[in-house]
C-alpha cells in the first residue's frame, strides 16, 4: 500500500532519488539520556548526529533547520530531534490523546513520525516493524506491519507500550526526546546483530512539509530505501556537528571513541556545489580510546542559485557496514520566509473600510487581535491611493488601542477608476507587506441630481402660511411661542393641546425657571419656513430653530450654548395633549410587526414609559416615535437619533402621564449631568395629524380599487409585487443590464392592451447570457415573472385610467447593480460589509442622499410606462454608519444608530415631488408599511400598505383589532388611502375560504381599508352598490365609529361600523368583533337628517329588515357583517 | 413523523448500533491529509470533533479539549465515520471556548448535517454549536404551525449572534424542503462586524451585526443538542479565519454524498 501523500511526493523526486540512503552504527550508550524533553548536548553525546532533514518535495534538506540524534543501549532506542519554531514561537498541536485509539490529527498537527523495524531481513519468527506519528500533546497514530502476512499486514489495533516521550519548546526550538523499549517492539538481544530499519521524519506545518533523515521519497513502508542503524559495542560515534559557518560552507564531523582499544577510521568527504566538479575530502586516522576528533572541511561556494551535494562517509578499515553515511543535497542560503506563518499573519490583519464618495470620506477599521505578532505591532501607516500608483491620495499614521483602530480619512473627489486602500503594519517582526483593499469607482450619470428638489408645493398640500405667532400648513394652524416650542396646534379646527409645551431643565440638582425668548421668522416660502425661538435657564441658553415643510413637518434642532464649567442635568420637553382627543397610540421602534398600535393606556399618572416599547437594535434608552390621537387628529414626536443628546441608561426617553384630562407626553433628552464646556445639538421632530387631506384627485379616495375592477367610476391602480417582473434580477432599480426596452414593450402593451409575446421571448433569451437555460428552475422563474408582468401592462390599460405600480426596495439593492460597488458603503446599513458581487440585502439598505439620487433617476425612467413607485420595507431600522448613515459613538465607545427616518422620508418625499415635476400629479406611491404607520415618512405618499402579517385561516376579527386598525392600517393621518394584503389565504376551493374572505370585507367595509390582491366577485358587487348609493361621491357623507358623534348606536353585540349618508337616505354597516349574537341599531335619524318613517332592508340581498324609528334587530353570527340601507 | 417498527421508532431502529470503526489503516488516505488544499485548511483549525470514536472528545483542540458531558449523547453513521445525534434524547458536550473558538476575533465554522426526525410541522430548535451565555448559535430552528396550519415559525438552519453589544443579527437557510437522510454543509464565518453563512459550498449570505463583540460576549461552547428534531451532525470544525468561497465548495465537494440515485 502506498499513501497518498507519499505517492505524490515521489512525483515530485527530482536529481538525487538515486542517493544512498543514510547508514549509522550506534554504539550503546554508557548512560541512557533523561527522556524530559530537553536535549543535552552531553546527554546524547555517545548519539549519532546529524543535521538537516530533507523536504519530500525536493530532497533537499529543507530549509526549516533541524538535528537528529540516534542512540541506543540494551535496553531502548533513543531518539531526539530538536526542530526550528516558526516566527511565532509556536507549534500547531491540537490532535487530542484519547487512550490507546489511533489519532490522524497528530498527522495535522506538528509532528514527529517514525518507521522501526527491528526485524530487517529476519525470514521467520517475528518479521513486524512499526509506524508512529506523534505531535507535541502526546496524540499519537501507530501500526504496525508484518512482513509475514503480506496480505494482511497492517494492525491499527497495535499500540506502542511503555514508550517515553517528552517534549519542550526551549530556544526558538522544539526539542523531543523519545526512548522506545525493545520490548515493545519486540526486539531481542539477536535483532540487535543485524541493521535495523529507521526512519525518522518531521512533520512541518504552516506550511506542510515532510523532510526526512533520508534523501529519497519513497513510502514509509517501504524496506528497501528504509535508513539503516547497525549496533556495534565497539564503534566511535560520530556526530555531524554543522554544515556552514560564517555565510559559507563548513562541514564539522566529531569522532569519540569511548572504546578502551584505539579505532581506525577513513573520513571522505564529498560536496559539489552545482554543476562544478566535486570537492572532496579524505582523511585516515586512527581515534585513541578515549578521545574525540574533529574533521573539518570548508568545501568551495558558487552562490545561492546552486545547492550542495554532500556525501558524508566515516569507515572503519575491514567494517562493511560504515560508522556513518549520508548522500544529500542542501542549500547554504536559506529563504527569508520559511513559514507560512508571515502569510498567515498577512491575512490574520483585518482590514475594514468604506469609502463615501458623496461624502469625500474614507473609513478604515484595522484590528489586528487574531495576529500573532500582535506585541510588536507599534503603528501602522493607511494609503489610499489609485490602483498600481504609488502616491497616495489620503493618507495618515495609525495608533493601536486594544488591538484596533478606526479613523476617517478625507478624500479628494474620487474620478473613475480603481483605488487600493492599503494598511502597511509598523514594528519588528511583525507583516512587512501592505495589506489590500480595493474600490471601485464609477461616476454614473445621476449623481447629484436635483430631481424631486425643486422648491414647489404640491397638491393636496397648501403653501405654509405665518401670520404672525401662527404658522398654518394644510389642516393645522401652529401657534408658535418663544421658546421654539408650541403654545397650540389646532387640527381640523379643533385644539390638539391642553397648554403650551413646555421645556423643563435641570441644574445643580434643581428645576431651572425656564424663560422664554422672542420668536422669529427666518425665513419663509410657499413649501418651506424656518422660525426661531430660544430659551434660557439660570446660565443655560438655547437656540431652538424648526424647520416647516409643507405636511406641517417640523424638525426642530436645540443648539445649547457652550458655558465652560457648568453642567445640565435634565433637559425634557412637555407636550400636554388633551386627553380626551387621544384615544389611540402608535410607538415605533426600530423595526415592525412588534410596534404598539391600539388604545391609550387607562389609568392616572405614568401610564405608558418607551422602556416598554419594542426594539431591535437602539442602543441605551433611546427610543423613536410616539404618535397620539384618534382616527385623524393627534401629535406625532419623532427623532432619527440620540446624537447629542445625553442619556443614563435607565430613564425611559418618552414617558406619558394621564394628570386629570392632560395626557402628558414628555420627552427626556438629557437624563445625567453633562456638562456644557461645548455646545450641544439635539434634533427631533414635531408633526400635528391629519398630516394632509385624503386624496380626492381624480376621484375621491373611497373609489381607489386595487387590482381588477373595472368602471369609469373608480380610479383601479395594480401594484407588481417584485422587480423581476419588469426585468430586475434582484432588488434593483433598473432592468437586467439597465435594458430600458422593457418598459417600451409594457407601455405599448398598457396602450395596446395586447400581450407582446415576442418581446417576452427575446426578453428571457437575455438570461442565457447568465447561465440561465429552458428547463431550469430559474428559467421558469423568470419566465413566469416576465410573462405576468406583460400580462398586468396589458391589463391595466391607460385609456381605462388604470395606475400601475412598480415593486421597489427602499431597503434593499442587489450586488450585481453597477451601483453597488462603489455606492455601497453609503447605503448599507452596517459599519462594515463584505464587498461581494453576487447576491444582495433586503432589508439593510438605508436610502441617503445618493440612494435617493439614484432612485430619483431611475424611477424618472419608471414613469415611462409606470404611474408610481411602491416601497417594500418602509420602517425604522438602526443604521450603525457613522458618515452617511448618521450614527454616532458614545463615550463608552457604544455605536448608537439612526433610524433611518430622515432618509425614508426624503426619498417617499422626492419621489411626490419628481412626479410633479414630470407633470404626472396622479400617482399611486404606495410605502409598504406593515405595523409603522409612521407620519412624517409617509405624508408624501398616497396609499399605505398594511397587513403582512398574521396571515392564515382565520377570521379578520381575530388578527387585528379595531383598535389597531385605526391607530395603525385606516391611514387617515397620514392622509393616504389604507391597504392591506390579502392576508396569505388564497385556496378558493377551501371550505374555510368564503368565509375568511367575508369577515375580511367585512373589517374592510367599517375600517374603510382596500385589499390589494384579487376580490371574490360579491365583494366587487357590494362595493357596486355603495358606490349606486353614492359612496365616494361628494354628496355622500360618511360617520367612522372613531370619531365624536358617531349616529349609530350598536347594543346586543360587540361590534364595529360604519354609516354613510346621502340625502335621506343611509347604509349602516357594522361587522362583529366577538361571539356574535342579537344585534340592535339606532341611527341617529336627526343627525343624519333622515326622516323617522325610513324603513331598513339588507344591501346585499334586498330583503326588508323589521324595525322603525331607525332601530333594528337581527342576529348577527360571530365575525359576519351586516349592510343595512335605510330609506 | 417516524414510523413504528418493532416497537421502535424507525429511524432509531436505523441508527446502526455499533462500535466506532477504527482508524483507516493509511493516515495519508484520509482526505484532510491527503487532499492538499484540506491539508492546509488543517493549518487553520482550532476545534474540531469528528465524533468518530462515538465520543464527544474533540479530535482536535487548540486549547483545553476535557468534554463537559451534557446528556447522553448518542451516535450513528456519519457522512464520514461516525456523526453525533442532535436533538430528540441525545446529548452533547460542553468544552471550553478559550483557544478552541476565535469567536470574539475572525473565523469560521463548518459542519455537516443530516435530517434524521424531521417533521417538517412542528418541532423546537435543534442546536448543534452555541455559547453558554446564549450569544452565538449554529441551530435549526425548528417549525411551528398555528391550529389552521399557517406557519408561525420558519424552520430554518440560522447562525446567530445575539448580545446588547452585537446587536441581534442572523442568517438562514430555509429547510422546509429538505428530505430526511440528505447531508448538507454549513459554513459560518465571522470577522466582525460580518457574518456569512453558506450552505453546500454555495455563495455567502452576509450581514453585519451593529458593532463588533468582545471576548466578554462569549461564554463557553456547547455542542450538540438535547431538544428539537433529530439531526445528525458531523465534522464541526472551527477555523481561526473565515472560510473562502473555493474553501467551503471544496469541502463540500470532498465529503457531499452522492447524487441521489447514485448510491
Amino acid at each position: 500500500m502506498i499513501g497518498i501523500g507519499l505517492a505524490l511526493a515521489l512525483a515530485s523526486t527530482s536529481a538525487h532519488c538515486d542517493a544512498a540512503i543514510p547508514q549509522i552504527t550506534l554504539r550503546p550508550l554508557q548512560q541512557a539520556p533523561t527522556i524530559d524533553g530537553r536535549i543535552d548536548d552531553a546527554e546524547w553525546a555517545g548519539a549519532v548526529r546529524s543535521v538537516g532533514l530533507c523536504s519530500q518535495y525536493n530532497v533537499e534538506l529543507c530549509a526549516r533547520e533541524a538535528i537528529l540524534w540516534v542512540g541506543a543501549d540494551q535496553q531502548n532506542l533513543y531518539i531526539a530531534l530538536k526542530s526550528e519554531l516558526p516566527p511565532t514561537g509556536d507549534l500547531l498541536t491540537r490532535g487530542v490523546p484519547d487512550g490507546d485509539r489511533d489519532i490522524i490529527a497528530a498527522l495535522s498537527d506538528d509532528s514527529v513520525e517514525l518507521v522501526v523495524h527491528p526485524h530487517l531481513g529476519a525470514t521467520t519468527g517475528d518479521r513486524r516493524y512499526f509506524h508512529l506519528i506523534v505531535n507535541a500533546r502526546g496524540a499519537m497514530f501507530d501500526r504496525s506491519f508484518d512482513e509475514a502476512k503480506p496480505n494482511d499486514a497492517i494492525s491499527t489495533a497495535w499500540r506502542l507500550q511503555g514508550w517515553q516521550f517528552a517534549n519542550q519548546l526551549l530556544d526558538g526550538s522544539w526539542h523531543v526526546e523519545i526512548a522506545i523499549p525493545f520490548a515493545g517492539i519486540g526486539a531481542t538481544a539477536e535483532d540487535l546483530r543485524h541493521p535495523w530499519g529507521l526512519r525518522v521524519c518531521r512533520n512541518w506545518q504552516r506550511e506542510w512539509d515532510q523532510s526526512r533523515w533520508e534523501s529519497i521519497a519513497a513510502p514509509y513502508e517501504d524496506i528497501p530505501t528504509m535508513p539503516r542503524v547497525e549496533f556495534d559495542p565497539a564503534a566511535p560515534v560520530v556526530q555531524v556537528l554543522s554544515l556552514h559557518g560564517e555565510g559559507k560552507p563548513r562541514i564539522e564531523l566529531s569522532i569519540s571513541n569511548p572504546a578502551a582499544a584505539p579505532a581506525d577510521l577513513a573520513v571522505f568527504i564529498s560536496d559539489t556545489w552545482s554543476r562544478n566538479p566535486p570537492s572532496e575530502f579524505t582523511r585516515t586516522f586512527p581515534v585513541l580510546p578515549g578521545a574525540q576528533e574533529t574533521v573539518t572541511f570548508e568545501p568551495p561556494h558558487g552562490g545561492p542559485e546552486g545547492a550542495h551535494h554532500t556525501i558524508i562517509r566515516v569507515t572503519r578499515p575491514g567494517v562493511e557496514f560504515p560508522l556513518y553515511l549520508r548522500d544529500f543535497t542542501w542549500r547554504l542560503e536559506r529563504p527569508v520566509e520559511r513559514w507560512a506563518t508571515t502569510r498567515e499573519d498577512k491575512q490574520a490583519v483585518q482590514l475594514q473600510y468604506k469609502v463615501y464618495p458623496y461624502y469625500r470620506k474614507l473609513k478604515v477599521r484595522v484590528g489586528i487581535e487574531a495576529l500573532a505578532s500582535k506585541d510588536k505591532v507599534t503603528g501602522a501607516e493607511v494609503s489610499f491611493a489609485r490602483a498600481g500608483e504609488s502616491k497616495p491620495i489620503a493618507h495618515e499614521r495609525l495608533a493601536f488601542a486594544d488591538y484596533a483602530v478606526e479613523i476617517i480619512l478625507d478624500t479628494p473627489e474620487l474620478t473613475a477608476g480603481d483605488y487600493e486602500v492599503r494598511v502597511t503594519l509598523a514594528g519588528e517582526g511583525v507583516p512587512t507587506e501592505p495589506v489590500i483593499g480595493k474600490y471601485e469607482r464609477k461616476v454614473f450619470p445621476w449623481e447629484h441630481n436635483r430631481l424631486g428638489l425643486s422648491d414647489r408645493v404640491i397638491p393636496p398640500f397648501t403653501p405654509i402660511q405665518v401670520k404672525g405667532k401662527v404658522l398654518s400648513t394644510v389642516l393645522r394652524e401652529h401657534e408658535l411661542s418663544g421658546a421654539g416650542t408650541w403654545d397650540q396646534v389646532t387640527s381640523l379646527g379643533k385644539p390638539l393641546l391642553k397648554g403650551p409645551m413646555l421645556w423643563r431643565v435641570q441644574t445643580g440638582g434643581e428645576e431651572a425657571l425656564v424663560a422664554p425668548g422672542a420668536l422669529k421668522v427666518e425665513s419663509s416660502r410657499p413649501s418651506f419656513a424656518v422660525t426661531i425661538g430660544s430659551f434660557s435657564a439660570g446660565s443655560i441658553k438655547a437656540k431652538v430653530r424648526s424647520e416647516w415643510e409643507q405636511d406641517g413637518m417640523a424638525k426642530v434642532r436645540v443648539t445649547l450654548d457652550a458655558a465652560p464649567g457648568k453642567q445640565i442635568d435634565g433637559l425634557s420637553l412637555e407636550i400636554p395633549l388633551d386627553g380626551s382627543q387621544m384615544p389611540y397610540i402608535h410607538a415605533c421602534g426600530d423595526g415592525l410587526r412588534f410596534n404598539l398600535a391600539g388604545k391609550t393606556p387607562e389609568g392616572d399618572g405614568l401610564i405608558w414609559d418607551s422602556s416598554k416599547a419594542n426594539r431591535t437594535n437602539i442602543v441605551g434608552t433611546f427610543y423613536p416615535y410616539v404618535w397620539l390621537g384618534g382616527g385623524e387628529r393627534g401629535l406625532a414626536w419623532f427623532a432619527d437619533s440620540d446624537k447629542g443628546w445625553s442619556l443614563d441608561d435607565t430613564t425611559p426617553t418618552v414617558q406619558i402621564e394621564r394628570q386629570g384630562g392632560v395626557l402628558l407626553l414628555r420627552v427626556n433628552f438629557i437624563t445625567r449631568s453633562t456638562s456644557l464646556d461645548a455646545p450641544r445639538e439635539i434634533e427631533f421632530g414635531l408633526q400635528a395629524t391629519p398630516a394632509k387631506p385624503m386624496p380626492e384627485d381624480p376621484v375621491n379616495w373611497r373609489r381607489w380599487i386595487g387590482q381588477s375592477y373595472e368602471s369609469p367610476e373608480v380610479q383601479p391602480f395594480s401594484i407588481i409585487g417584485a422587480s423581476y417582473y419588469y426585468g430586475c434580477m434582484n432588488f434593483d432599480f433598473y432592468p437586467r443590464e439597465h435594458d430600458l426596452s422593457i418598459y417600451e414593450a409594457f407601455s405599448k402593451a398598457r396602450d395596446t392592451g395586447e400581450y407582446d409575446e415576442a418581446f417576452v421571448t427575446q426578453w428571457m433569451e437575455g438570461y442565457r447570457r447568465y447561465g440561465i437555460e429552458p428547463g431550469t428552475d430559474q428559467w421558469a422563474f423568470y419566465n413566469a415573472h416576465i410573462s405576468a408582468g406583460m400580462r398586468s401592462a396589458a391589463g391595466t390599460p391607460r385609456a381605462q385610467g388604470w395606475l400601475w405600480t412598480p415593486y421597489t426596495n427602499a431597503r434593499g439593492m442587489g450586488y450585481e447593480m453597477a451601483e453597488w460597488p462603489t455606492f455601497q458603503d453609503e447605503w448599507v446599513n452596517f459599519p462594515y460589509h463584505e464587498r461581494s458581487k453576487s447576491g444582495g440585502l433586503a432589508y439593510d439598505i438605508c436610502p441617503v442622499t445618493s440612494f435617493q439620487d439614484a432612485a430619483m433617476w431611475y424611477y424618472r425612467e419608471m414613469m415611462q410606462c409606470f404611474d408610481g413607485i411602491y416601497w417594500d420595507n418602509i420602517f425604522m431600522a438602526a443604521n450603525f454608519d457613522t458618515v452617511a448613515g448618521g450614527a454616532w459613538v458614545d463615550e463608552k465607545g457604544r455605536t448608537h444608530p439612526s433610524m433611518g427616518l430622515w432618509a425614508m422620508r426624503d426619498l417617499i418625499k422626492r419621489t411626490a415631488v419628481l412626479f410633479n415635476e414630470e407633470g404626472r400629479p396622479v400617482f399611486a406611491n404606495v410605502p409598504h408599511m406593515t405595523n409603522t404607520n409612521i407620519v412624517p415618512i409617509l405624508s408624501f405618499a398616497n396609499i399605505n400598505l398594511d397587513w403582512e402579517w398574521q396571515y392564515g385561516k382565520r377570521d379578520f376579527q381575530d388578527r387585528f383589532t379595531p383598535d389597531l386598525t385605526v391607530a395603525e392600517t385606516i391611514g387617515r393621518q397620514c392622509g393616504n388611502i389604507p391597504l392591506i394584503l390579502a392576508g396569505g389565504f388564497y385556496d378558493e376551493k377551501d371550505p374555510a375560504w368564503e368565509w375568511c374572505m367575508r369577515t375580511r370585507l367585512g373589517v374592510c367595509l367599517v375600517h374603510e381599508i382596500r385589499v390589494w390582491d384579487w376580490h371574490p366577485a360579491s365583494h366587487y358587487a357590494m362595493y357596486e352598490k355603495l358606490f349606486d348609493f353614492g359612496y365616494g361621491s361628494p354628496d355622500c357623507r360618511v360617520y367612522n365609529y372613531w370619531d365624536e358623534g358617531f349616529p349609530l348606536k350598536v347594543t346586543g353585540v360587540d361590534a364595529k361600523g360604519i354609516v354613510m349618508a346621502n340625502g335621506p337616505r343611509a347604509i349602516a354597516i357594522v361587522t362583529d368583533y366577538s361571539e356574535g349574537g342579537q344585534c340592535a341599531l339606532e341611527l341617529d335619524l336627526k343627525a343624519l337628517g333622515l326622516p323617522p318613517t325610513v324603513k331598513a332592508k339588507d344591501v346585499e340581498s334586498g330583503e326588508a329588515v323589521e324595525g322603525a324609528g331607525g332601530r333594528v334587530s337581527f342576529p348577527l353570527k360571530k365575525h359576519d357583517f351586516r349592510a343595512l340601507l335605510f330609506e | 413523523m417516524a414510523i413504528a417498527w418493532m416497537g421502535l421508532p424507525l429511524t432509531l431502529a436505523l441508527l446502526p448500533n455499533v462500535a466506532a470503526p477504527q482508524a483507516p489503516a493509511d493516515p495519508r488516505a484520509d482526505p484532510y491529509v491527503a487532499d492538499p488544499t484540506l491539508r492546509s485548511l488543517m493549518d487553520w483549525v482550532t476545534l474540531r470533533l469528528t465524533f468518530d470514536a462515538d465520543s464527544m472528545l474533540p479530535d482536535m483542540a487548540a486549547g483545553a479539549f476535557e468534554p463537559t458531558l451534557h446528556g447522553t449523547p448518542q451516535f450513528a453513521e456519519g457522512v464520514k465515520g461516525r456523526a453525533l445525534v442532535a436533538g430528540g434524547e441525545s446529548g452533547g458536550a460542553f468544552l471550553a471556548r478559550r483557544l478552541n473558538a476565535p469567536l470574539e476575533t475572525r473565523g469560521a465554522i463548518s459542519l455537516w448535517l443530516c435530517p434524521l426526525e424531521w417533521t417538517h410541522v412542528n418541532g423546537g430548535n435543534t442546536e448543534f454549536l452555541m455559547t453558554t451565555n446564549f450569544s452565538l448559535y449554529l441551530q435549526r430552528q425548528g417549525p411551528l404551525h398555528n391550529e389552521e396550519g399557517v406557519v408561525t415559525r420558519q424552520e430554518a438552519v440560522q447562525f446567530l449572534m445575539l448580545s446588547e453589544v452585537t446587536g441581534n443579527n442572523c442568517l438562514a437557510f430555509g429547510t422546509e424542503d429538505w428530505p430526511l437522510g440528505k447531508w448538507r454543509l454549513l459554513v459560518a464565518n465571522w470577522s466582525w462586524p460580518v457574518m456569512s453563512f453558506s450552505l453546500d459550498g454555495g455563495e455567502f449570505q452576509s450581514v453585519s451585526v451593529k458593532q463588533s463583540p468582545t471576548e466578554a460576549n462569549f461564554g463557553d461552547l456547547l455542542v450538540g443538542s438535547a431538544g428539537g428534531e433529530k439531526t445528525l451532525m458531523d465534522e464541526l470544525t472551527i477555523y481561526r479565519r473565515p472560510l473562502t468561497l473555493d474553501e467551503a465548495r471544496h469541502l463540500y465537494d470532498a465529503l457531499k454524498p452522492p447524487a441521489e440515485g447514485q448510491r
